[in-house]
């Protein structure tokens, strides 16, 4: 009796379980010899490196030599018999120029600075002593940010300057990031 | 005899101190108030070229212009610096273009003290690495510094300095 109603209530068990089939709204069943496309999708993601700093700066400058030349007149005095002198003196220039021109991809601050050497009694001066120069744009090098600083040397110099040169000063030029100070 | 004996023995103990003295001095001298000049760079370029210069590609740039007795560079560089102190070479970038009418020597300093310099770099020539000098170790320990290369630029012909030069900060790590 025990066992014809555990049986029973086995089968009714059973029977109440339902089972739960998903169908696909447009998809065909498939026998054994049809044939189904599979999509295959390929994707390419774009993502930009950025690009690695390139610092390159171009330097010109002009001839850094700078000659004073003395003259001197004398003028005969009939009456006394002497000469009376006089003696000037100028420069064949006294200016030359510095040019710093950027061609980084990004941008540069460059200095200027003149450094006296020994006791010449000539000193120099520069127009300008600092500046930014904005970063190389792509395609257009010939507008490459640029800077010129003109030197400017005054004084008379005194014995120490030879006829043949003296190294009276240099130009230091330092070039850093534009963020740093 | 006696006197003898200690006059002697006081001056020998006098000469003793005096030299104890005059050792202290020096090296307090030395270590304290000593001035460490920097190297400077050549008046006249060094005679041989730098051996780890390497040739860099021929873009066909034509040469700067420049006025005579002038000059005219261009300098290509990257500013971080590494010191490899068991390899004993210091990695940088650093090109004289060939567009350059100059011959350039580069030193990388740190706090006034010439760390490595380069022989000559003659135009549309690069360093990637230089020799380190035997005593650098002693210099530097692991770690990073503030630097700069300091660029001297030399006549091709007669090797005469420029009275222009560039200063470029960098940063240096030391491994």
């Amino acid at each position: 009796m025990k066992k014809l109603f555990a049986i029973s209530t086995a089968i009714a068990i059973a029977l109440s379980v339902g089972v739960t089939a998903f169908a696909d709204s447009g998809g065909e069943i498939l026998g054994v010899s049809d044939n189904q496309s599979i999509n295959v999708i390929a994707k390419c993601s774009k993502y930009i490196v950025e690009n690695q700093i390139v610092y390159s700066v171009d330097m010109k400058w002009d001839d850094m030599t700078f000659t004073w030349c003395e003259k001197s007149s004398r003028v005969w005095n009939p009456e006394k018999h002497t000469y009376s002198g006089k003696v000037t003196g100028s420069w064949d220039k006294n200016t030359a120029n510095i040019q710093v021109t950027n061609h980084s991809n990004a941008g540069v601050r460059v200095d200027f600075v003149y450094k006296p050497v020994g006791s010449t009694n000539l000193s120099g001066t520069l127009s300008v002593t600092e500046d930014t120069l904005t970063a190389g744009v792509e395609n257009d090098y010939e507008h490459a940010d640029k800077v010129t600083s003109r030197l400017t040397i005054s004084g008379k110099p005194n014995q120490t300057v030879s006829e043949t040169g003296t190294r009276i000063g240099t130009i230091t030029i330092t070039v850093s990031p534009e963020t740093s100070n | 005899m006696n006197k003898d004996k200690k006059s002697k023995t006081k001056i020998l103990i006098l000469l003793l101190i005096l030299v104890t003295v005059v050792s202290i001095v020096i090296t307090v001298w030395a270590v304290f108030f000593r001035n460490t000049s920097p190297i400077l760079a050549p008046d006249h370029a060094p005679q041989t070229t730098e051996e780890n210069a390497e040739k860099m590609k021929d873009d066909g740039t034509e040469k700067m212009e420049a006025e005579e007795g002038g000059g005219a560079v261009s300098i290509t560089y990257a500013n971080e610096v590494t010191i490899d102190l068991k390899g004993k070479k210091a990695i940088l970038l650093f090109a004289n273009p060939q567009k350059s009418i100059q011959n350039m020597v580069v030193q990388l300093v740190i706090d006034n003290t010439v760390i490595v310099q380069s022989d000559i770099l003659e135009p549309g020539n690069q360093v990637r690495e230089l020799d380190l000098p035997d005593n650098a170790e002693k210099q530097l320990v692991k770690g990073g510094y503030d630097g700069k290369f300091v660029v001297s630029f030399y006549d091709p012909d007669s090797g005469e300095k420029a009275s222009v030069n560039t200063e470029i900060p960098v940063s240096v790590t030391v491994s």
